[in-house]
C-alpha cells in the first residue's frame, strides 16, 4: 500500500514524464481495441455472407414447377449441402412487394410473370459451392446462377490484410509505449539515486528499492488501458446510429456490455504486463548501472 | 563482534584504502577510529556494512564472515547496523519522521510499532515537536540527531559513526558525542571515525589510530602490553577506574535495558 502510494505521488510530482507515458499507452490501447472492434465485426460479416444463401440460380421463366421441385430435391441429396430454399415466382413477388413497399409505382409495374422462380443453396464448404455452380450452369432450366464466391474470398482476404497491418501497428506502437515506460522509469530511477543508494546502505533490499518503479509502471498500464477503451467507447456510441443502419441485419448495436467488459479485462491485464515488464526491465538497467 | 584479520582493500596497484588491518572489537565498546582524511577511516565502514569487498584478508560480523555474503544477506546484514554518515544522507523528499521511519519500513515493521519506536525516537534525540519538518528546514546538528535517530531505529546491535560531527560546530558536536555515548551506556557498540583527536581526548575510551590505510595504534593492545596482569573481563571493556555510584547506575540501566526488546526505544527521561 505504501509503494503504491509512493508511486501516485512519483506520478504527481512529475506530471509530464508521466502524461508522456500514459497517453503512449493509452494511444496503443485505442488503435488495439480498433483493431479488435474491426476484426471482430469483419468476423461476423464474413460469416454472415459464408452462412447465408450462396448460390442462387435463376429458373427461365417458361420452367415448370415440377422441373424445379425435382432439380431442389436432386440438390438437397448433394453431399456439404446444408439448405435448399425454392423460391416461386409468387413467392418472388410477395419478396419484390415487402422490399418496394415504399413505391406503390414500381409494384404496380410489376407481376409475378415477370419474376423469375430461383433456388437458394447453402453449403457447409466453399468448393461444395463451386461444384453445385458449375453443375447449375449447365442445366438447361436454369437460366443464370448467382455465386457469392467472390465477394467472401475477397472480403477473407481483405480481413486477413488488415489483420496483419493491424497486429503490425498494434505491435509497433506497444514496442514504443514499452520504452516510453522504460525510459520515463529509468529517468525517474536516476533522479532518485540519491535516495536509492542511501537506502541500499541501510539495508533495503532490490525489491523494496524497486517496487515503487515497478507498481508506477503497471499503473502507466492499466491507466491507459482504461483511458483507450474509455476513448473507443465513446466514439463507438456516438457512432452507433450509423453503424446500426450500415450493417443492418448482419450486426447488432449496440454491442453487448459483456464483450466490451471483456475487452477491458483483456486490455488491463495486457497493460499491467506490459508497464510492469518495462518498469521491471528499467530497473534492472538502472541497478546495473548502479 | 567485528574481527578484521589481515584486512586490506587495494582499488589499484598499491593503492591502498586499508592494509593488513586487524583488530577485534568486542560487544559493549565504544571504539574511536581516528586518522587524517585519506587515512582509510570510511573504507573501513565500507568493508564494514560490506560496500567493499576486501583484496585480502577476512572479515567477520556478529560471528558471520562477510565474503560470499548474498544481496538479500548483506541487506539483512545492513539492517543489524545503524550508520551515521558525516553528510547526513537524509532522504530530501522525506519529512523528519519518514525519515527515521525508513529503516522499519524496510524491515516490514507493523505501522503501530513504526509510530511507538519513532515518537520514543524523536524524543530521544529532542526532536518531538518537528516530525514534519523536512532535512532542508533543520540546522546541521537537528539533521545529524535525526541521522542518528534513523540508525537506532532497528535497535541495532552496532553503530558505525563517519564523522558524524565534521560538518558540526564545537556545542553541537558535543550534544553529538553524548548522546552517542548514553546510547553506548544501553549496550550498543559505537564505532565513531573522526579526525578531530580532540573528542578522543575527553574520552576514556579505546582509540584505533590509522595512517594511510594502516593502523598504527591500538589503544587496547597497548593498554594489554602496559598492563600485563590486568584481567581479561577489564581489557575487553573501555579502559575503567573503580566504579563511581553514577557509573554504577549507568550499567544498572544497561543491564535492565538489554533484558527488554526495545532497549533503545527508552525514553528521554530514563536515559537522563
Amino acid at each position: 500500500m505504501q509503494s503504491f502510494a509512493n508511486a501516485l505521488t512519483t506520478m504527481r510530482r512529475t506530471p509530464y514524464q508521466s502524461l508522456a507515458a500514459l497517453l503512449m499507452v493509452s494511444v496503443t490501447f485505442f488503435v488495439a481495441y480498433r483493431l479488435s472492434f474491426v476484426l471482430s465485426g469483419a468476423h461476423i460479416v464474413l460469416s454472415h455472407f459464408e452462412t447465408s444463401p450462396q448460390v442462387i440460380a435463376f429458373f427461365k421463366l417458361d420452367t415448370e414447377k415440377q422441373e424445379m421441385d425435382q432439380l431442389a430435391q436432386s440438390l438437397t441429396a448433394t453431399a456439404n449441402v446444408s439448405e435448399v430454399r425454392l423460391i416461386t415466382q409468387e413467392q418472388a413477388l410477395k419478396d419484390y412487394a415487402k422490399e418496394y413497399d415504399d413505391s406503390p409505382l414500381l409494384l404496380e409495374l410489376v407481376t409475378a410473370d415477370v419474376l423469375p422462380a430461383s433456388v437458394e443453396v447453402s453449403a457447409t464448404s466453399v468448393e461444395t459451392l463451386t461444384k453445385l455452380a458449375e453443375k447449375l450452369r449447365t442445366e438447361k432450366i436454369v437460366d443464370d446462377v448467382v455465386y457469392q464466391q467472390d465477394i467472401v474470398e475477397q472480403l477473407g482476404s481483405w480481413t486477413k490484410a488488415l489483420r496483419i497491418a493491424g497486429l503490425v501497428d498494434v505491435g509497433i506502437l506497444s514496442f514504443a509505449s514499452f520504452l516510453t515506460i522504460s525510459i520515463i522509469i529509468t529517468l525517474k530511477a536516476a533522479n532518485k539515486k540519491h535516495s536509492v543508494a542511501i537506502m541500499r546502505l541501510i539495508g533495503a533490499s532490490n525489491w523494496y528499492i524497486n517496487k515503487p518503479f515497478i507498481i508506477e509502471g503497471i499503473l502507466y498500464g492499466v491507466l491507459g488501458a482504461l483511458l483507450g477503451w474509455i476513448a473507443i467507447t465513446a466514439i463507438l456510441l456516438y457512432l452507433t446510429p450509423t453503424l446500426t443502419t450500415f450493417f443492418s441485419g448482419i450486426i447488432v448495436f449496440p454491442l453487448p456490455l459483456s464483450f466490451l467488459l471483456l475487452q477491458l479485462g483483456i486490455g488491463v491485464l495486457i497493460g499491467s504486463i506490459l508497464g510492469g515488464f518495462a518498469s521491471f526491465v528499467a530497473t534492472n538497467r538502472f541497478a546495473q548501472r548502479a | 563482534m567485528i574481527r578484521f584479520q589481515d584486512v586490506s582493500k587495494e582499488f589499484s596497484p598499491n593503492n591502498f584504502g586499508v592494509k593488513q588491518v586487524s583488530f577485534v572489537v568486542d560487544p559493549g565498546e565504544f571504539v574511536f577510529v581516528t586518522g587524517a582524511s585519506g587515512s582509510g577511516k570510511t573504507t573501513l565502514m565500507r568493508l564494514i556494512i560490506r560496500e567493499y569487498t576486501p583484496s585480502s584478508g577476512e572479515i567477520a560480523l556478529f560471528e558471520q564472515k562477510l565474503a560470499g555474503l548474498r544481496q538479500r544477506e548483506i541487506s539483512a546484514l545492513r539492517q543489524k547496523i545503524g550508520i551515521v554518515f558525516q553528510d547526513y544522507k537524509l532522504l530530501p523528499e522525506l519529512n523528519v519522521w519518514e525519515n527515521i521511519a525508513l529503516p522499519l519500513e524496510i524491515a516490514g515493521q507493523p505501522q503501530t510499532e513504526i509510530e511507538s519506536r519513532v515518537t520514543d525516537l524523536l524524543k530521544l534525540i529532542g526532536l518531538i515537536e518537528k516530525p514534519y519538518l523536512f532535512p532542508s528546514q533543520l540546522s546541521g546538528g537537528e539533521a545529524q540527531r535525526v541521522g542518528i535517530a534513523r540508525a537506532l531505529s532497528l535497535g541495532p546491535k552496532l553503530i558505525f559513526a563517519d564523522e558524524p560531527t565534521g560538518n558540526l560546530d564545537s556545542e553541537n558536536t558535543q550534544t553529538i558525542v553524548d548522546l552517542l555515548r548514553k546510547i553506548n551506556q544501553l549496550g550498543t557498540t559505537i564505532i565513531f571515525a573522526t579526525h578531530d583527536l580532540g573528542l578522543t581526548k575527553q574520552e576514556q575510551v579505546r582509540i584505533l589510530t590509522l595512517d594511510g590505510g594502516m593502523l598504527v595504534h591500538d589503544s587496547k593492545e597497548k593498554s594489554k602490553q602496559t598492563k600485563p596482569a590486568a584481567s581479561k573481563n577489564i581489557d575487553k571493556t573501555t579502559p575503567k577506574k573503580t566504579k563511581s555510584k553514577e557509573e554504577e547506575k549507568k550499567t544498572e540501566i544497561k543491564k535492565s535495558s538489554k533484558k527488554s526488546d526495545k532497549k533503545v526505544m527508552v525514553s528521554e527521561e530514563s536515559l537522563e
